[in-house]
């Protein structure tokens, strides 16, 4: 097990993971209207272990840059939402991070399944 | 033997799909090649539009104007408004729905390309292509249905010429007219008339594919899980870089005449506004008959094919051979008196391909095509070998 | 001269692999090879590969299409994998799997193939002769 995670292949797989992983962070952030503000129970989740000023931290740092961008093309697009409603510009966003997520995942899939002599069968030897 | 393997009328047109799938393969491989799964790519889409489907239906309302709600306007315009602006998600659900309509138009012509390309849609496989045309049709008309269900001036302008269309058609065209408005104009019944035709067509699909699907020995319906998850991807990318806004609510006093088009599903109304009704008919008619009538009209003189014949005195009624037949035309029926097995396996002509995967499965030499019988084979293996040695 | 004497058989799909066969059925590319063409590969019995290295064949190359693509639809799949023995009939016990190749070529690999089958044949050189039976 260790030795295929330390092969060339367990490490591209290990990237790819910890790509999904970090594209669907950006969903959660999406979902949460592009702002760095995190519910309650987050909060005091990421406080109690120490991690609120991390996480916190770079959702603010995603806030003027990305959030910003992403909502100028969304209202570009023309794209408005009722503010009354819990709808916001940010189910756009946390859909095409989960297209992204998808994708890699995809890749990643299709990197272990492939096997590697596919058009070519040795058949074995019984014994 | 005259076999159309090297000289069928779209040669080239087979080598360059076998070449830009050799491209496919050496980069995802032959497993997760998506040409490979061509007929499950519409197939997985319609399971998605069925489910994003469910969804919108259930904030659906398909009137023009509700009159318990008449001081706060409540309409299919404005409940398609609610769920793009104020339901979470909703937004992104219609704009799921919509391109994977769209998508599944796509998938569906790269399916019909490919079996034309690689010549796989004559003899034996009439039924596939001729159900397959109407399927596809469905699909077109049922997404056309979707455009007017938002009732936005689009939708109106939609539905008039849909119905000044077939007010043209004669003997049966104000009957038409009156079935898709149902009623002489357009009222509340007439959105929950196109409510009926969006639904209930699409569970129409099924029994459709039923049809599609006969004949066929394990259909391939599912494609591998990685192309299902870029299949699903690409639809929602589509839906961040082009989300779906509704145009004007559609007023009944007005004539839109000008819109947006969606050429995957709209494409006969691009052809209806530049040509005279008579024409577009004319044109569809014509066409459909046309793109039907290809497996037959396509190669003028089709060679016959050598389908497979049982050695009656050899058949054991294994049944293995009518495992592995990809068109399932062989039926195990009961062996005749006298015989020291149970089953006998028989060939129904009409579906054989003449492709002898039977002779392979069987281990007794009792199946043979006419043209090639195994005998032969090993005689040749026989001859091949001693010709040096 | 033992090398002239050996021929390897080779039992393809003529929807595969487009591979040149001379009128006494042998690939001027390929030195000691015969071919032998079927509609499909699907149609190639486990009993023919048996036969031809029963005969003398140094070798037998099974070729057929892109696994996945098979003009009959599922030709290619069923004959792997009855050469793998998952599905019936079967490949005898006996018989020496180290002779036999399965190649699945789409129409332009004929590169692939020569360059492949030159090497197999190689491969075969280095093998204990088959008993005589």
């Amino acid at each position: 097990m260790i030795k295929y995670i330390l092969s060339p292949k367990g490490i591209i797989l290990l990237a790819f993971a910890g790509a999904v992983i970090a594209v669907s962070v950006l969903m959660a952030w999406s979902e949460l209207g592009f702002s760095g503000t995190l519910p309650d129970w987050l909060t005091d989740l990421t406080t109690r272990i120490g991690l609120h000023g991390l996480i916190s931290e770079s959702f603010n740092n995603l806030k003027p840059g990305l959030g910003g961008d992403l909502t100028k093309f969304l209202e570009g697009k023309g794209v408005s939402v009722n503010p009354k409603s819990t709808a916001s510009l940010g189910d756009y966003g946390y859909i095409l991070f989960m297209g992204i997520a998808l994708v890699i995942a995809g890749i990643a899939i299709m990197i272990i399944g492939k096997e590697d002599a596919e058009e070519k069968t040795v058949i074995p030897v019984k014994k | 033997m005259q076999k159309i393997v090297d000289n069928h009328p779209l040669k080239a047109f087979n080598s360059l799909t076998l070449m830009l799938e050799n491209i496919t393969n050496k980069v995802m491989t032959s497993k997760y090649n998506p040409f490979y799964y061509h007929g499950a790519l519409p197939q997985y889409y319609l399971w998605v539009l069925y489910l994003s489907g469910l969804l919108l239906f259930a904030y659906y309302i398909p009137t023009i104007d509700n009159a318990y709600f008449s001081k706060n306007l409540v309409n299919a315009w404005t409940s398609v408004d609610y769920i793009t602006k104020s339901l979470p998600f909703g937004g992104v659900i219609r704009g799921i729905h919509r391109y994977a309509g769209d998508a599944m138009v796509i998938t569906i012509f790269l399916h019909a390309i490919r079996v034309w390309f690689t010549d796989r849609y004559r003899q034996y496989r009439w039924l596939q292509w001729v159900s397959g045309i109407i399927l596809a049709i469905f699909v077109l008309f049922i997404g056309q249905t979707g455009y007017y269900l938002v009732w936005d001036e689009r939708s109106l302008l939609l539905t008039r010429m849909t119905a000044g269309a077939f007010e043209a058609i004669p003997f049966i065209g104000s009957g038409l007219k009156t079935w898709f408005l149902n009623g002489d104009q357009i009222t509340n019944l007439t959105l929950s008339n196109f409510l009926f035709i969006h639904i209930g067509l699409s569970f129409f699909l099924l029994f459709g594919l039923w049809v599609h699907y006969l004949r066929m020995t394990r259909p391939v319906m599912t494609p591998p899980p990685a192309v299902n998850y870029i299949l699903t991807a690409f639809v929602l990318i589509c839906v961040f870089l082009f989300p779906i806004n509704s145009g004007q609510m559609a007023d009944l006093n007005t004539q839109p005449n000008a819109f947006e088009i969606d050429w995957f599903f709209l494409f006969p109304y691009a052809l209806l506004s530049q040509m005279p009704v008579g024409a577009y008919w004319a044109v569809m008619v014509l066409g459909t008959v046309a793109i039907t009538a290809l497996p037959w009209i396509m190669i003028p003189k089709q060679p016959a094919i050598e389908t497979a014949e049982v050695v009656l005195n050899k058949c054991t009624g294994c049944s293995l051979c009518y495992k592995d037949c990809p068109y399932q035309a062989i039926e195990m029926v009961p062996a005749p008196a006298g015989s020291r097995f149970k089953l006998l396996a028989t060939v129904k002509d009409f579906r054989c391909s003449g492709c002898g995967v039977c002779v392979g499965a069987c281990a007794f030499d009792a199946i043979d095509l006419p043209d090639l019988p195994d005998a032969e084979v090993n005689a040749k293996i026989k001859a091949l070998l001693e010709a040096k040695g | 001269m033992s090398d002239a004497q050996k021929t390897v058989i080779t039992l393809i799909c003529e929807r595969a692999v487009e591979v040149n066969v001379d009128g006494g059925g042998a690939c001027p590319d390929v030195p000691g090879m015969k071919v032998i063409k079927f509609p499909c590969s699907g149609m190639i019995q486990p009993l023919m590969i048996e036969a031809a290295l029963k005969n003398g064949a140094e070798g037998v190359v099974v070729c057929g299409c892109q696994i996945g693509d098979c003009y009959y639809r599922e030709g290619n799949r069923m004959i792997r994998e009855r050469l793998l023995g998952d599905r019936p009939p079967t490949m005898k016990k006996g018989t020496d799997r180290r002779r036999i190749l399965a190649l699945w070529l789409a129409r332009p690999q004929k590169d692939r193939f020569i360059s492949e089958s030159k090497e197999f044949i190689a491969k075969l050189g280095s093998l204990p002769a088959p008993e005589a039976k």
